[in-house]
């Protein structure tokens, strides 16, 4: 019986070419624009750090201060003029090795650029430096501040240590030589400025799109298997209430019209894998462990689904809407829309950023690429596969002992 | 007016479905606005260095550097694996992993040595990384100076206390201050969000008014409506109303809540109203894409493909969730055929216009390329239809 519900519901499937057909075009059209649409952050510079841009306003600065200043300017950063269109501060020079780009203004112009967003903040020199930017809670640009904060650390930290240094001069601790202030120039100079390593993202960290959108399509085949429950409970689907009538248990007959859809989206997320790696996307060569991980997606996805059909006994919208709305919805969580959201989620609600099915797979194959070790892949094998077993439990509870008296 | 009436008594029937997809849309869409919000603290937020330290040469000197970063950063403490080190920096519990290897404090007393080796790795946050890598740097740099200042070799006698002023020279202070500005940062939030409710409005145009669409297409509903002697053209034109109707009502209560998180004050500002035009240009424009869609497709199964596909793709390469400039232009050329990408160009246009001479010309022609899009697309819609008709006649 078993057999013969496999190969009827593998030939219902198959037969059902309007289906069969989005099945197979919505991941290939979905994994090929995302690739269309992402890989200039694959092959460009963009996806790195770009100069800080500031207005400086030395008004209030003593003359020692303001030479002492620019030459601290000199070395992190190139002038810059702004835009005349209220764009970002423009460069005057190439920004290469820069970490910052400014400009000189009077104070109320400098308020006026920060108000624009025309420079990320503004820097008063006085006895004491002071920065002033916008608060921006989860972007790029917040960022910008702490790299801002270090720099201007270093150029007071600079000016204290050379005031220490006179002073020991002075009392006699040291005795200057005749290239002392070329030695300690040199040494003041010895930073080497914007490593190559520092400036980019490492490419692991611009593929988490990629992993998160396999990801995605793993958990995404919930879609499906939301409504898939109807086909086997008696009150949902004539056809359910036909072989109802066979004697054959309910959770054989389940497990029997489930096998055909594992199968078929197993296979599909793996030609998604090696499309990927046609297009050009390298996932790294682990290949036989990605494939365990996003078979276990897929798994999973398959059994949330029949988890929440057979659990909420609502109409086939809400169930659709589910099916639809929450595998988009954890794929926004892990960041596949944007990465910042991946990290406001951990930091706001770390529960549901453990839970996150969509994450553990996007997770995993992060690990794959990055780690030499496999214990962190292991250890979301784990996490997925007790995922995997609580869906398949709530699956049997939402269908156990169904009362079907008033069909 | 009966297609009109139909249309909504169809709709009635899927209420919990639309409300099902309004609140998974609105929460997403809740978690964008909340992450872009600009904070109103006094204190300008600077992320702390989140620094692990591996120190295996427990001389003074990497001692001393240790307490120095100990000042300036939160010291994480980890075990020494590579699978905690790489959870910590993908994770962002630390920020930047430093491996002090034995002979360092040697290296650094070295006179010939001018910089002594450090194993440093950074995580995915590149700025953090980068101002970590700043701290570093500040200390060998000072250690440098010093060495220099004692002719090249700091005599042992001296090293304590160099070190002491060493760590004392690096206690510079910076003050900071957050700008509490105008309705500027805001805008630039109500721009993003804008571009958000682009993908909210086409994900769920597409799958609340496809159901119902569809089945007021159902070739029975279709005759018994013709039958009872409703005109074609008066059928189409009350469905047609009838999506309107419905589109607007839900992009109303998408501005809403986008208002309701950002401040209902922002309505007074000049570029609202604006960014308000692009909005609802778009969103009929939409609708009419997703009419003639639906109306080619017929086929509810198929239509929750269709909008996951459709709002994503259109998204993805129309920079509401990545910036254009990170899109390629070929794709960007092929994105134009659709009104997103006019949406997005137009609504940064809007953010970017300065206040003394704005210059609405490229939001004017993104709006009437959208309508000109837009009234393409309900054209093919009326053909289409009218062949089905006379096919079903």
């Amino acid at each position: 019986m078993f057999r013969h519900i496999t190969k009827y519901k593998t030939m219902a499937l198959v037969k059902d070419q309007a289906s069969l057909f989005w099945t197979l075009f919505f991941p290939i059209v979905l994994v090929t624009v995302f690739y269309l649409a992402m890989s200039g952050l694959l092959s460009s510079d963009t996806y790195q750090f770009d100069p800080v841009t500031v207005a400086v306003v030395t008004e209030d600065a003593k003359q020692e201060d303001l030479a002492a200043f620019e030459t601290f300017l000199d070395h992190v950063g190139v002038p810059g003029t702004p835009d005349e269109e209220d764009g970002p501060l423009q460069a005057d020079a190439d920004p290469q090795d820069a970490y910052i780009i400014y400009t000189k203004v009077d104070p109320d112009e400098a308020r006026t650029l920060l108000d624009k967003n025309q420079v990320y903040a503004c820097i008063e020199v006085g006895e004491t430096v002071t920065m002033t930017a916008k608060n921006a809670r989860s972007s790029s640009t917040w960022l910008n501040g702490s790299v801002l904060h270090a720099l201007l650390e270093r150029y007071a930290q600079v000016k204290n240590t050379m005031s220490s240094i006179t002073k020991l001069a002075m009392t006699g601790a040291i005795r200057p030589g005749p290239d002392f202030e070329d030695k300690i120039r040199q040494a003041f100079e010895s930073d080497s400025g914007l490593n190559e390593d520092d400036r980019g993202a490492k490419k692991g960290d611009v593929l988490i799109y990629f992993f998160a959108i396999l990801g995605y399509l793993t958990i995404f085949p919930m879609s499906t298997t939301v409504l898939s429950v109807a086909e086997i409970e008696a009150n949902q689907s004539p056809r359910a209430a036909r072989s109802w009538l066979a004697p054959y248990p309910k959770w054989k007959r389940f497990f029997a019209e489930i096998l055909p859809v594992v199968v078929l989206y197993s296979i599909l997320n793996m030609i998604i894998y090696y499309y990927l790696g046609v297009l050009g996307v390298d996932f790294g060569s682990r290949t036989g462990y990605i494939l365990i991980l996003l078979l276990l997606g897929t798994l999973t996805g398959i059994f949330m689904g029949t988890a929440v059909g057979s659990l909420f006994k609502g109409t086939p919208g809400i169930k659709t809407a589910l099916g639809i709305g929450l595998p988009l919805s954890m794929a926004f969580f892990s960041g596949m829309m944007a990465v910042e959201i991946r990290k406001m989620i951990k930091d706001s609600v770390p529960f549901l950023h453990k839970i996150n099915p969509v994450a553990l797979v996007t997770e995993g194959l992060y690990s794959l690429y990055n780690y030499s070790t496999l214990d962190r892949y292991f250890e979301i094998v784990i996490r997925l596969s007790i995922f995997l077993v609580i869906a398949i439990v709530l699956t049997i509870i939402g269908l156990r002992r169904s009362n079907y008296e008033s069909i | 007016m009966k297609a009109f009436k139909l249309y909504f008594k169809v709709m009635r029937s899927s209420v919990a479905t639309i409300l099902t997809y309004l609140g998974i849309f609105a929460v997403i869409f809740n978690f964008v606005i909340q992450a872009y919000l600009p904070s109103e603290k006094e204190d300008l937020n600077i992320q702390e260095h989140k620094i692990a330290v591996f120190d295996a040469d427990e001389s003074p000197v990497s001692k001393a550097f240790t307490a120095y970063l100990a000042e300036h950063a939160e010291i994480v403490e980890l075990e020494d694996t590579e699978i905690a080190i790489n959870d910590a920096l993908f994770e962002g519990d630390a920020y930047y992993v430093i491996r002090i290897p034995q002979g360092f404090g040697e290296q650094m007393l070295d006179p010939e040595c001018h910089n002594a080796e450090l194993n440093a790795r950074g995580s995915v946050y590149v700025h953090l990384s980068i101002a970590s890598a700043q701290l570093v740097e500040s200390y060998q740099q000072t250690f440098q100076v010093y060495k220099q200042a004692f002719g090249g070799r700091i005599p042992a006698d001296k090293l304590e206390e160099t070190l002491n002023l060493i760590r004392t020279d690096l206690q510079g202070e910076v003050s900071t201050r957050a700008f509490q500005g105008g309705d500027t940062s805001k805008l630039s939030v109500l721009g993003v969000s804008y571009n958000y409710t682009f993908y909210i409005i086409i994900a769920l145009l597409s799958a609340v008014i496809g159901g119902t669409l569809i089945s007021m297409e159902n070739q029975n509903v279709k005759r018994r409506d013709l039958v009872s002697g409703i005109p074609e053209r008066q059928r189409t034109f009350g469905i047609f109303l009838a999506t309107l109707l419905f589109s607007v009502v839900l992009w109303v209560f998408l501005l809403v809540i986008l208002y309701s998180w950002l401040g209902f004050d922002l309505l007074n500002n000049s570029k609202s109203p604006w960014l308000i035009g692009v909005s609802f240009v778009h969103m009929v424009a939409i609708l009419a894409i997703v009419n003639f869609f639906i109306t080619l497709l017929r086929n509810k199964g198929s239509l929750n493909f269709f909008s996951t596909v459709f709002s994503l793709a259109l998204s993805f390469t129309s920079g509401v969730f990545v910036p254009l400039k990170f899109i390629q232009t070929p794709v960007q050329k092929v994105a134009s055929f659709m009104p997103t990408v006019w949406a997005v160009k137009a609504n940064d246009s809007i953010i970017n216009m300065p206040e003394q001479t704005p210059d609405y010309s490229f939001v004017w022609q993104s709006m009437g390329i959208m309508l000109l899009m837009a009234t393409a697309f309900l054209c093919l819609t009326l053909v289409l239809r009218k062949s089905r008709q006379r096919s079903i006649a």
